[in-house]
C-alpha cells in the first residue's frame, strides 16, 4: 500500500536522522548540541510519559493503578476494557463512538467544502468590499465562542435542533469556523493567478476554475482542514455539553464524563481504559497524516 | 460592466455560505446576547427587562464573579507566557539539533492532538490524586506527597500545567518560522563575528516576532475561555473555587441555573475583557514585532 | 501528493455514507409520533443512581414490558452529576422523557417557571394515588393542588453507626444525639487514637448538617413565605462556629481527607471504610450500599438536634418523585402513568427493586417488602427514629438551586478555616439578594 510504504520510509528517515544527530551531538567538540539534545530528550520524556502511563494503566487492575510509577503492569488484564466498554450508561461504548462519528463526519465534510469554496471567493476575486469582508472574517477568528453560546442555544431551541447534531453540522456547512477559511486563503495565495487566467481563456467559468484547477491542487490543504476539524470536534466538550442532552446521543466526551461522576462508581481501570479508547482515533489520524497537520499549522502561521 | 468585472463579481456568490453563517451564527447571536444581558430570562419563563442590573450584580452581589475573574487572570498569566516560552525554547533547541527535528516535532505535537479533552483531563486528575503518579514519583525521590487537587494554592497550577503540556502547537509554528529565516542573515552575522547567543538575540528572535505575536494573541484568547480542564480535573472549579474560571461561572449561570440573561451578561464581560487584552497586545506589537518589508 | 488523493477520496466516501445515514436516522425519529397512533407505544424513562439501582430498575422494567406488550420503555440512566442540567434543558426544549425521576426539591423551581410541564397525577386513573400517605403527598409533591409527581420512597437522614468502633472505644451508642455529646465523644475518641474520628464528614453531608441545624433553630424552613430570613444572625454564626469546633477538636477528619469527588462514594471513604470513624451521616436510601460494603456491624442513630432547636426534627422526604411529561400524546401519558403505578404500587415490582429507592412510599409496596423481610432492620429503625419529630414542608426558597449552592459554598469556606462571622455575614447578604430575585408566588 502506498500509504504504508511512504510512512515507513519517512519513519525510517526520521529515526535515521535522529540517530545521526545523536552521533553528531555526542561526537567530539559538540558540547552545545549535546546539551540541547539532552534537554530535548528530558522534555520529551516528561511530555510523553503521562500518555505511556495512561496506556499501561489501562491494562492494570484498579488497585495497581495508584501508588505505582511503572508503565508495565505487574498483573496484565483487559478487564478495564471489557467492563468499561459494556458498562457506561445504558449503551455499549461503541455506541458513543458511533455517535461521535455521526456528528463529526458531516461536520468535517461541511468545513472542507465550505472553506474551499468561500476562500476561493476571497482569494481569487476582486470585488467591491472584499477587503472589508475579509477583515470582518478575520476578526471573527478572535470572537470567543463563549459569548455566542447562550443565544445560539436559544436559537437552536427555537429551531428544534437542541439535542441533535445539526448544531454542529449546519454551522460547518456555512463556514462558521473562520480558521479554515483563513487556512485555505493562505494556501490559495501560493497558487499562481496565471492558472486561473489560462483556464478562463480556455473558456472556463469560475466554478470550473475552482473545481478543475484550484481544488485538485489544494487537496493537501483541504485534507488538513478536515483533519483539524476532526480532532477539534472529536475532543470538544463544552459545546456538546450544552447542546446534547440525551444519553443515547452522547458523544465520547460526554460518555467519558459519566464515568467519573460523583454519583457513579468510579472504577478507575474502566475509566482509564475508556480514556485510552477515546484518544485512539485522533492518535491514529495523527500518526498517518502528521505531515498535513504540521504543514497546515505552518501555512496559517507564516504569511499575513 | 465588462467581462472581467462580471467575473470578479462572482466572488460574492462564493461568499454566500459564509455570509449566511456569519449573519445567522455569529452576528445575530452576538447582538442577541448583548440584548439579553439587559434582561432577566429564566429559561422556562418569560424575559423581563432589567436594564443594567445584571452588570451591577456582577460587581456587587455576585461573590463568585470577582473570584472567577481573579482565577481566570491568574490562569492566563500562568499559561500563556509559560507555554510560549517553552514552545520557543524547544523549537530553538530542536532546530539546532541538525537532524531528528522531524521526530521531535512529531512527538512534541502529539499532546496538542489530544487537546484539553475529557480523556486527558481525566488522566490529569488521576495523576494528581493523593496516590497518583505525581506523588508516587515524588516519593521515589524522597519528597513527601502534595495535596495537589485539594489545596487552594496548588489546584490552579495543576490545571494550568495541562495547557502548558500542549505547547506543541505553538512550537510547530515557531519551527516553521525558524525554517523561513534566510540563511544569509546568519551568514552575514557570523562574518561580523557574532557568537551563537548574539545571533539568537539579534537575528532569530526579531525575525520570529510575527510568530510570537500570532501565538500570544491566539493563546490568550483561548486561555481566557478555557473550560474543560478546570471543569473536569477539579470537578467544576474546586477546591473552594480555586480553579473557577469565568467559563465555568458562565456555564453555571446559563446552563445550571438557567439565568439566560445574567449568563449573557457574564459572557459579554468576558468578551470585553478578551477584546481589551487583544487590543493591548496589538497596540504593543508596533513596538516589538518586526515584519519583513 | 498521491497519499493526499487516496486519503481524501476515502474520507469523502465515508463522509457521504455518514451523511446519508444521519439523514435517514434523523428522519426516522419522526416515526415516534406514528407509533403512538398504532398499537405500540414507546415511552422514555430517565433516572439517576448507582449500579445497584440501575440493575434493579431494569429488571422491574423487563417485568413491566412482559405484562404490557404494547408498551416499550426506553431507559435512559446515568449518574447524578449533570442530571439536573440535562433535565432542565430538556424541559426547556420539550425534549424531556415521558417519565422522569425528579429530585423533589426541584419541583418548586420547575413549577415557578412553567405550570404546564408536568401532568397532574390526580387526574390519571391509571395510577392509584390512595396507596400513598395523603399528608406526605400534600407536603412534598403537591403545589397549588396539582400533584406533580409520586414519591418513590421515603427517605430519612440518619447517623450510620460502626458498632465495632464504639465497642472498641468503650463508648455507648447514643440513640439520640446533640452536638455537645458529639464534641465530647469526638474529643475522647481522637485522644485515644489520633487516627480515629467520631464522625466522617464530607462536603455533601455538611450541607445536610447545615440545613438540619438551621431548620431546627429557625422553626422549620429557614426562609419565610415571602423570602425573608427566618433566623437570627447569631444562630448562623453559632452553626459555623460549631462546625469549626468539630474540626478543631478532631471530631471529624481533616478536610483534605474527605474530598469526596477525589475518592469515590460515601461508603468507600477510606476513613469510614477502614473502620476509623465511629459514625457517618447519610440518607437511608443508600443503606443497601453501606450494608454491602461495610466489614463491620452497623446500627443507626437519630441525627443530632441543635441545643436551641425550636423544632426537634430530622429530615424526612421523598427519595425522589416520578413525574410525567404533560406535552405528550394521550397514549404516552397513559402508558407512563401505568408504568408509575407498576413501579410504585405493584408488589412484585417492589420486591425486585428492594430498597434501592428507600422504603417504598406506597403502602402496598412497603407491605410487600416488610412481609418478605426485605427491608433491612437498620433502614426501618432509622425511619422510625426520624419519625419522632417532623419539619413543616421546606420553603421553595430553601430548595432552590442557587440558594443551595450559596450555603454549600459558605459551609466549605468555614471548613477551609475562614472566619465564622465573615462567612455568616456574606451568606446572609447573598440569601437576601437571591431571595429578592427569586419569584415564588
Amino acid at each position: 500500500m502506498k500509504v504504508d510504504r511512504n510512512l515507513s520510509a519517512r519513519v525510517e528517515a526520521t529515526v535515521h536522522g535522529f540517530i545521526t544527530g545523536l552521533k553528531t551531538a555526542f561526537g567530539p567538540g559538540n558540547r552545545v548540541s549535546l546539551i540541547s539534545y539532552s534537554v530535548l530528550v528530558v522534555v520529551l520524556i516528561v511530555q510523553i510519559y503521562p500518555l505511556l502511563w495512561l496506556l499501561g494503566s489501562s491494562f492494570k487492575p484498579t488497585q495497581e493503578i495508584f501508588g505505582s510509577v511503572s508503565i508495565i503492569p505487574r498483573e496484565f488484564t483487559v478487564r478495564g476494557y471489557i467492563r468499561g466498554w459494556l458498562g457506561i450508561g445504558n449503551y455499549v461504548f461503541g455506541r458513543y463512538i458511533y455517535n461521535t462519528l455521526l456528528m463529526v463526519l458531516p461536520t468535517i465534510a461541511g468545513s472542507m467544502a465550505s472553506s474551499a469554496v468561500v476562500a476561493f471567493g476571497f482569494a481569487r476575486f476582486n470585488f467591491r468590499g472584499r477587503r472589508l469582508l475579509f477583515a470582518l472574517m478575520i476578526s471573527t477568528l478572535m470572537l470567543p465562542n463563549t459569548v455566542l453560546i447562550v443565544p445560539r442555544y436559544l436559537l437552536f431551541r427555537m429551531l428544534g435542533w437542541l439535542d441533535t447534531y445539526w448544531t454542529f453540522i449546519v454551522p460547518a456547512w456555512t463556514a462558521s469556523y473562520p480558521f479554515f477559511i483563513f487556512l485555505m486563503v493562505q494556501f490559495y495565495r501560493g497558487l499562481p493567478r496565471e492558472l486561473d487566467e489560462s483556464a478562463r481563456i480556455d473558456g472556463c467559468n469560475s466554478f470550473q476554475v475552482l473545481s478543475r484547477i484550484i481544488v485538485p491542487l489544494s487537496r493537501a490543504a483541504i485534507l488538513a482542514c478536515g483533519l483539524f476539524q476532526f480532532v477539534w470536534r472529536w475532543n470538544d466538550f463544552f459545546n456538546v455539553l450544552v447542546y446534547i442532552n440525551s444519553v443515547e446521543k452522547y458523544p465520547v466526551a460526554l460518555a467519558l464524563r459519566l464515568t467519573i461522576d460523583v454519583g457513579a462508581n468510579v472504577q478507575w481501570n474502566n475509566v482509564i481504559a475508556m480514556s485510552v479508547v477515546a484518544i485512539v482515533p485522533p492518535a491514529l489520524m495523527y500518526a498517518f497524516t502528521q505531515r498535513y497537520f504540521v504543514e497546515g499549522v505552518a501555512t496559517t502561521g507564516l504569511k499575513g | 460592466m465588462n467581462r472581467a468585472q462580471r467575473y470578479h463579481n462572482m466572488g460574492y456568490v462564493y461568499l454566500i455560505p459564509w455570509i449566511v453563517g456569519f449573519l445567522v451564527f455569529q452576528l445575530f447571536p452576538l447582538g442577541y446576547s448583548l440584548v439579553l444581558s439587559f434582561y432577566k430570562y429564566p429559561l422556562l419563563g418569560e424575559p423581563t427587562f432589567v436594564g443594567v442590573r445584571n452588570y451591577v450584580k456582577m460587581f456587587t452581589t455576585d461573590p463568585n464573579f470577582m473570584q472567577s475573574v481573579r482565577v481566570t487572570f491568574l490562569y492566563v498569566v500562568l499559561v500563556v507566557p509559560t507555554k510560549i516560552i517553552f514552545a520557543l525554547m524547544v523549537a530553538l533547541l530542536s532546530n539546532m539539533s541538525v537532524r531528528g527535528v522531524g521526530l521531535f516535532r512529531m512527538l512534541f505535537y502529539l499532546p496538542s492532538i489530544f487537546g484539553s479533552s475529557v480523556a486527558i483531563s481525566i488522566l490529569w486528575r488521576s495523576m494528581f490524586l493523593k496516590r497518583g503518579l505525581v506523588n508516587s514519583l515524588l516519593s521515589l525521590l524522597g519528597v513527601p506527597a502534595f495535596p495537589w487537587l485539594t489545596s487552594t494554592s496548588l489546584a490552579l497550577p495543576v490545571v494550568a500545567s495541562l495547557q502548558v503540556w500542549q505547547f506543541g502547537s505553538s512550537m510547530v509554528i515557531f519551527l516553521a518560522g525558524l525554517k523561513q529565516i534566510p540563511t544569509d542573515y546568519y551568514d552575514s552575522a557570523r562574518i561580523d563575528g557574532a557568537n551563537p547567543w548574539q545571533m539568537l538575540l539579534r537575528v532569530t528572535l526579531p525575525l520570529l516576532t510575527p510568530m510570537i505575536f500570532f501565538n500570544v494573541v491566539m493563546q490568550t484568547i483561548l486561555a481566557f475561555q478555557d473550560f474543560t480542564a478546570p471543569f473536569i480535573v477539579t470537578n467544576r472549579g474546586g477546591p473552594l473555587h480555586a480553579t473557577y474560571v469565568l467559563g465555568i461561572h458562565i456555564y453555571n449561570h446559563a446552563f445550571t441555573y438557567f439565568n439566560m440573561g445574567y449568563g449573557s451578561g457574564l459572557s459579554w464581560m468576558l468578551f470585553l475583557v478578551i477584546m481589551f487584552f487583544t487590543a493591548l497586545i496589538f497596540r504593543s506589537s508596533r513596538r516589538w514585532v518586526h515584519y519583513e518589508s | 501528493m498521491r497519499n493526499g488523493r487516496t486519503l481524501l477520496q476515502r474520507l469523502i466516501v465515508v463522509v457521504l455514507l455518514a451523511t446519508f445515514t444521519l439523514v435517514g436516522w434523523a428522519g426516522g425519529k419522526s416515526e415516534e409520533e406514528a407509533e403512538a397512533a398504532e398499537e405500540q407505544v414507546s415511552v422514555r424513562f430517565s433516572w439517576w443512581g448507582g449500579q445497584g439501582r440501575h440493575e434493579a430498575t431494569l429488571e422491574a422494567l423487563d417485568l413491566f414490558m412482559e405484562e404490557n406488550p404494547g408498551i416499550d420503555v426506553e431507559a435512559e440512566y446515568g449518574g447524578w452529576d449533570g442530571y439536573r442540567e440535562r433535565l432542565f434543558t430538556q424541559l426547556a426544549g420539550g425534549t424531556n422523557p415521558h417519565l422522569m425521576q425528579i429530585d423533589q426539591p426541584w419541583l418548586s423551581d420547575i413549577w415557578a417557571q412553567g405550570q404546564d410541564l408536568l401532568v397532574d397525577l390526580n387526574d390519571r386513573p391509571e395510577v392509584d394515588v390512595s396507596r400513598f400517605d395523603e399528608q406526605f403527598l400534600q407536603n412534598f409533591a403537591t403545589i397549588d393542588d396539582t400533584l406533580l409527581g409520586l414519591p418513590t420512597g421515603v427517605n430519612a437522614w440518619t447517623f450510620i453507626v460502626n458498632v465495632d468502633f464504639f465497642e472498641q472505644h468503650g463508648l455507648d451508642i447514643q440513640e439520640e444525639w446533640d452536638y455537645q455529646t458529639l464534641l465530647d465523644y469526638g474529643r475522647r475518641v481522637n485522644q485515644a487514637n489520633p487516627d480515629h474520628y467520631l464522625l466522617a464528614l464530607v462536603p455533601a453531608h455538611m450541607n445536610s448538617m447545615f440545613r438540619h441545624y438551621m431548620r431546627q433553630v429557625s422553626g422549620g424552613s429557614v426562609f419565610n413565605e415571602d423570602g425573608s430570613l427566618a433566623f437570627e444572625r447569631e444562630q448562623l454564626v453559632g452553626f459555623f462556629e460549631l462546625l469549626r469546633s468539630l474540626y478543631e477538636n478532631n471530631v471529624v477528619p481533616p478536610r483534605a481527607e474527605a474530598e469526596l469527588y477525589v475518592e469515590g462514594q460515601d461508603w468507600e471513604l477510606p476513613v469510614w471504610a477502614e473502620g476509623r470513624a465511629g459514625m457517618i451521616s447519610d440518607w437511608i436510601s443508600f443503606m443497601p450500599s453501606y450494608i454491602d460494603f461495610a466489614e463491620f456491624n452497623l446500627d443507626v442513630a437519630r441525627f443530632a438536634v441543635a441545643d436551641n432547636a425550636k423544632v426537634d426534627a430530622v429530615e424526612i422526604r421523598p427519595v425522589q418523585v416520578y413525574s410525567v411529561k404533560a406535552n405528550a400524546s394521550e397514549a404516552q401519558i397513559s402508558a407512563s402513568a401505568k408504568l408509575i403505578n407498576f413501579l410504585l404500587n405493584d408488589p412484585e415490582a417492589a420486591l425486585v427493586q428492594g430498597t434501592q429507592r428507600g422504603i417504598p412510599a406506597s403502602k402496598t409496596a412497603a407491605q410487600a417488602l416488610i412481609e418478605e423481610g426485605a427491608v433491612p432492620k437498620v433502614t426501618s429503625r432509622a425511619l422510625e427514629l426520624a419519625e419522632r419529630g417532623s419539619f413543616p414542608p421546606a420553603s421553595p426558597y430553601l430548595t432552590n438551586a442557587q440558594i443551595h449552592d450559596a450555603y454549600a459554598d459558605a459551609v466549605q469556606r468555614v471548613a477551609f478555616g475562614q472566619d465564622a462571622e465573615t462567612v455568616a455575614d456574606d451568606l446572609i447578604a447573598q440569601f437576601r439578594q437571591l431571595a429578592g430575585e427569586l419569584d415564588f408566588d
